[in-house]
């Protein structure tokens, strides 16, 4: 099967949805050819995040900073400082607090089930079956299959905070999209979503609300076996598709 | 609190500007701009709507209306400002950042913004496409004629050292 630049790029850049999203990855598993162009328009998306990566770091001058901000300016200092701190450091299970404290965020619900709609983009996430239990779909599902948490994936809305393996020999990693945060288990060829929350963060501020709120935290605590994956182990579950 | 939120963007926007004027007078000159026209219109910003889109069009039409014409064209590649970050990082990936911001200056406007937008500050493409007021197809072939030239810039770049 041929695919267009176009169609590669997307999926590089992680903006194919389903099923044309499996579809390329299948072609692209097959042909080392189209592979080689996928990682090139990968590299070359790092090359250039790199080349202005340092200007987030900088102080911002002070006739840029309206009146009153230099609470909110500190905070995001201390944020990408934290940030780049966590994607040196292999991830550990004691980060967790440490997002949550960091985050000025709120969680403000937990939702328990339904189908959920994300009205920011207009499109769902997570389905629900007549039980209530969430599924993840779309773009979420497609980064809980392929995003790692030690590497940044700068294209993608998805954020995984941690992966881990589960007392059940399974695997279950966190994530966060926007404001809302939560837990997914691989369940056959699914992400199961047992837990899901939206916390209230200023707008604009969406890439921020990264923290883990207290619900996903204790999702967490009840299924983890050990600690979380590091990057190597994190990476090989991936290659086995997340099968126990 | 719409300016403590367009304050947290800040970084981004700097990040942004950077990537579009290369100098970094001419590019928080370019912010500073836009932070003022957000804060003067911001009855415009519509709650609900990323913030960030709103601001990086802002950035974009100021830009293309008012802050390009100020700036000197010699001033666009300025590699002693570059040095600032030397000894920080190997010099490999010096070298590295350097061809990058080089081979960026050498692109077209419209692809400069595009790759700004998606590569340097990682909009999705239909935040990307909402910024530049363009449809989805539209933005998706000119990112991948804007990658086809960078790309090119940066291998003829690797070619002649």
């Amino acid at each position: 099967m041929n695919y267009s630049d176009e169609i590669l790029m997307a999926y590089a850049d992680g903006e194919l949805a389903e099923p044309q999203r499996s579809e390329v990855e299948a072609a692209v598993r097959a042909d080392p050819a189209l592979a080689s162009i996928v990682d090139g328009h990968r590299a070359l998306r790092r090359d250039v995040s790199a080349a202005f990566a340092g200007v987030l770091d900088e102080p911002v001058p002070a006739r840029l900073q309206a009146p009153g901000t230099a609470k909110v300016l500190s905070f995001e200092a201390a944020r990408s400082a934290r940030a780049r701190t966590q994607a040196a450091a292999p991830v550990t299970k004691r980060t967790w607090p440490k997002w949550a404290a960091l985050a000025a965020t709120v969680v403000v619900g937990v939702l328990a089930g339904g189908v959920w709609m994300d009205a920011g983009k207009g499109d769902s996430l997570v389905s629900a079956d007549a039980g209530g239990r969430m599924t993840a779909r779309g773009e979420l599902a497609g980064a809980l299959s392929q995003q790692l948490a030690s590497e940044a994936s700068p294209g993608s809305a998805v954020r995984i905070g941690v992966s881990f393996a589960t007392r059940d020999g399974g695997y279950c990693r966190s994530f966060s999209v926007g404001a809302r945060a939560g837990l997914a288990c691989r369940d056959g060829e699914a992400w199961r979503v047992p837990v899901l929350t939206e916390t209230a963060a200023a707008a604009g501020e969406y890439r921020q609300a990264a923290s883990a709120p207290q619900a996903v935290l204790e999702a967490i605590d009840e299924r983890i076996a050990g600690t979380t994956l590091d990057a190597a182990a994190e990476r090989a579950a991936r290659e086995r598709g997340w099968k126990p | 609190m719409l300016a403590n939120e367009l304050a947290a963007l800040l970084p981004r926007m700097r990040r942004f500007a950077r990537s579009i004027t290369f100098h970094r007078e001419d590019a928080d000159d370019l912010v500073q701009v836009a932070m003022e026209r957000a804060l003067g219109r911001s009855e415009q910003y519509a709650e609900g709507t990323r913030l960030d889109s709103w601001l990086f069009r802002i950035i974009k039409n100021a830009w293309i209306d008012e802050v390009r014409g100020r700036i000197r064209r010699d001033r666009i590649f300025a590699p002693e400002e570059e040095g600032a970050h030397v000894g920080v990082d190997s010099s490999e990936a010096q070298q590295q950042r350097m061809a990058v911001h080089k081979a960026m200056s050498l692109l077209s406007e419209e692809h400069r913004l595009v790759i700004g937008l998606v590569l340097v500050d990682g909009l999705p493409y239909k935040e990307a496409a909402a910024v530049l007021e363009i449809p989805m197809g539209t933005l998706t072939s000119r990112l991948a004629r804007a990658r086809d030239a960078l790309q090119k810039l940066l291998s003829d770049e690797r070619a002649v050292p």
